[in-house]
């Protein structure tokens, strides 16, 4: 009886050293100063990238004034694309008309991106390049680039969607 | 008993109103197509105006006078609707619905027509519609029926007695083949009341009705050999073409190529003379009224890239034909005998408004004539 009394102080006396021994133990979190994110030089944080693929290309005439869709009627449209990057501070513009065989824009445009504004002052909304060229209007369905290539009476418009 | 002059008034005046105001069923309108093509789909919309005049329970018949030959049993299809009923009366009484889209339903002309005295629908629809101007045309002719199955109901009064003097429509779209036989006769359209039947002495008849048919030949026009889609272009323009082979060398090819000589603005001459993929015409179908249709070729073109023109390079003149795969058959011109010269419109972007100087006469000089613009496109 008294071996059994003895067992049972001993391990009163343990638990209540393992259970002290928890309780005093703080958990140890290193000290890490908190620092602002700063983006890579010439990276802009938070930027949100879209392609859009040219959809239609409408040729209109007098006789056809909503046009005719011609992207699949001659072999050098398959491949055009419109990328827009845009972050709280720049809205990046680059087109892919690199099996082209004219300029839509009247201009040979630069490969990668150009710097961009919306004018959302006007309807439709006008995307340009900071230099004042209009790279094409914005719709609820997507950006249409117009143009002209010889005759005046026709009118061409590419449908990025 | 003698009638008087008056009396003879008094009862075709009587007559005309009582007739005027118990008829129940009135033609709103007809729309059937006087010509049509071989072979073609047929459209026809009948409006009934109902003026209702007493409550009862209605239910549609339809029947159309038609040539044997064009099997409208079979051929044609009804498809019934109704308006106004369930506005007008459905708050009131529950069996006033109107009936959407119902396909109808064709009656067995020779079963024995409702109310009719023992005669077949074939036979009282002739007694009571007849046979209109068609009696003369030699042309086997005869009534097709169908039916609605769903019942509506029609009164002239809202509860308490109180009239609401207001119409129901019922409409009847039509469709039909025309079939391949040519002819010429007045179809005649009629309606009446299944629930009442052929009771004479109920007027619910649709008035007799015959309105002009003729089936005729389509003769599709003639097909220019080459055709510009777009009535203004310049050289220096995408622009598109289609090219029939009907009555040339490359009737029957399957693969056509269009080839060209452009002459530029400093005399050089290029020409393009290989059958490859980027000159290739692409087969097209176009459905002519008759439900045929006509097999032509169409290319779009836009001549710098096809004459691989470098920058600044234009054109001045521009002649095409056209190729086989091999090459061993071609075509410069139509089959009328017309070379293949495209003309370019005037108006380009790229003129150059030259600012106009006030005319200053000279003494005794003489007025020099304008000279004119480009010539327009005849292609």
């Amino acid at each position: 009886m008294k071996k059994l009394t003895l067992l049972l102080a001993f391990a009163l006396v343990l638990g209540t050293v393992a259970c002290s021994d928890d309780d005093n133990k703080l958990p140890y979190i290193p000290y890490e100063p908190e620092e602002p994110e700063v983006p890579a030089a010439g990276e802009d944080p938070a930027i949100q990238e879209g392609t859009y693929y040219l959809n239609e290309v409408l040729l209109c005439d007098p006789a056809h004034p909503a046009g005719i869709n011609i992207k699949d009627k001659v072999n050098f449209f398959s491949s055009m694309s419109m990328t827009i990057k845009q972050s709280p501070t720049k809205l990046l513009v680059s087109i892919d008309d690199s099996n082209s065989p004219f300029d839509a824009w009247g201009v040979e445009l630069p490969e990668g991106d150009m710097e961009c504004t919306l004018d959302t002052g006007v309807v439709p909304n006008e995307l340009r390049t900071v230099d004042g060229l209009l790279l094409a209007t914005f719709e609820r369905n997507g950006f249409t680039v117009s143009f002209q290539l010889d005759s005046d009476q026709l009118t061409y418009k590419y449908k990025f969607q | 008993m003698k009638f008087s002059r008056l009396h003879k008034i008094l009862f075709v005046a009587v007559g005309i109103i009582a007739g005027v105001f118990i008829a129940c069923n009135e033609w709103d309108y007809i729309d059937q197509p006087e010509t049509v093509y071989l072979n073609e789909d047929v459209k026809v919309t009948a409006r009934i105006r109902i003026e209702p005049s007493t409550n009862y329970d209605s239910r549609l018949i339809f029947g159309i006078y038609a040539p044997k030959s064009l099997d409208l049993k079979n051929n044609a299809t009804l498809i019934f609707n109704t308006e106004n009923i369930a506005a007008i009366l459905g708050a009131d009484y529950p069996q006033a619905i109107d009936i959407k889209n119902e396909t109808l339903t064709p009656i067995d002309m020779a079963s024995a027509a409702p109310d009719a005295g023992g005669k077949t629908y074939a036979e009282a629809f002739m007694e009571q519609f007849g046979v209109g101007e068609n009696a003369s045309l030699g042309i086997e002719m005869e009534w097709v029926a169908w039916e609605s199955k769903i019942q509506t109901y029609i009164s002239d009064k809202l509860p308490g007695d109180v009239a609401h003097n207001q119409h129901f429509f019922a409409t009847v779209d039509i469709t039909f083949n025309a079939g391949p036989e040519e002819l010429e006769c007045y179809l005649g359209y009629a309606s009446l009341n299944a629930v009442k039947g052929f009771n004479s002495s109920d007027e619910q008849f649709s008035p007799q009705m015959f309105k002009r048919f003729v089936v005729d030949t389509y003769e599709a026009p003639a097909l220019p050999t080459l055709t510009m889609v777009q009535s203004v272009y310049r050289f220096g323009d995408i622009f598109g073409m289609e090219f029939s082979d009907t009555a040339t060398a490359l009737e029957g090819e399957s693969e056509i190529y269009i080839c060209g000589r452009a002459t530029l603005t400093t005399g050089e001459v290029i020409e393009v003379t290989e059958a490859v993929d980027a000159n290739r015409l692409q087969p097209i179908s176009r459905r002519l009224p008759n439900g045929e249709y006509q097999y032509l070729f169409e290319k779009y073109i836009y001549p710098p890239f096809m004459f691989n023109l470098a920058d600044g390079q234009k054109i001045d003149a521009l002649t095409i034909w056209f190729i086989n795969a091999d090459g061993s058959k071609v075509v410069t011109e139509s089959y009328d005998g017309v070379a293949f010269v495209l003309e370019q419109t005037p108006g380009s972007i790229h003129d150059v408004e030259e600012p106009v100087e006030p005319e200053v006469p000279e003494e005794g000089g003489e007025e020099t004539p304008e000279e004119g613009g480009d010539a327009p496109v005849e292609a």
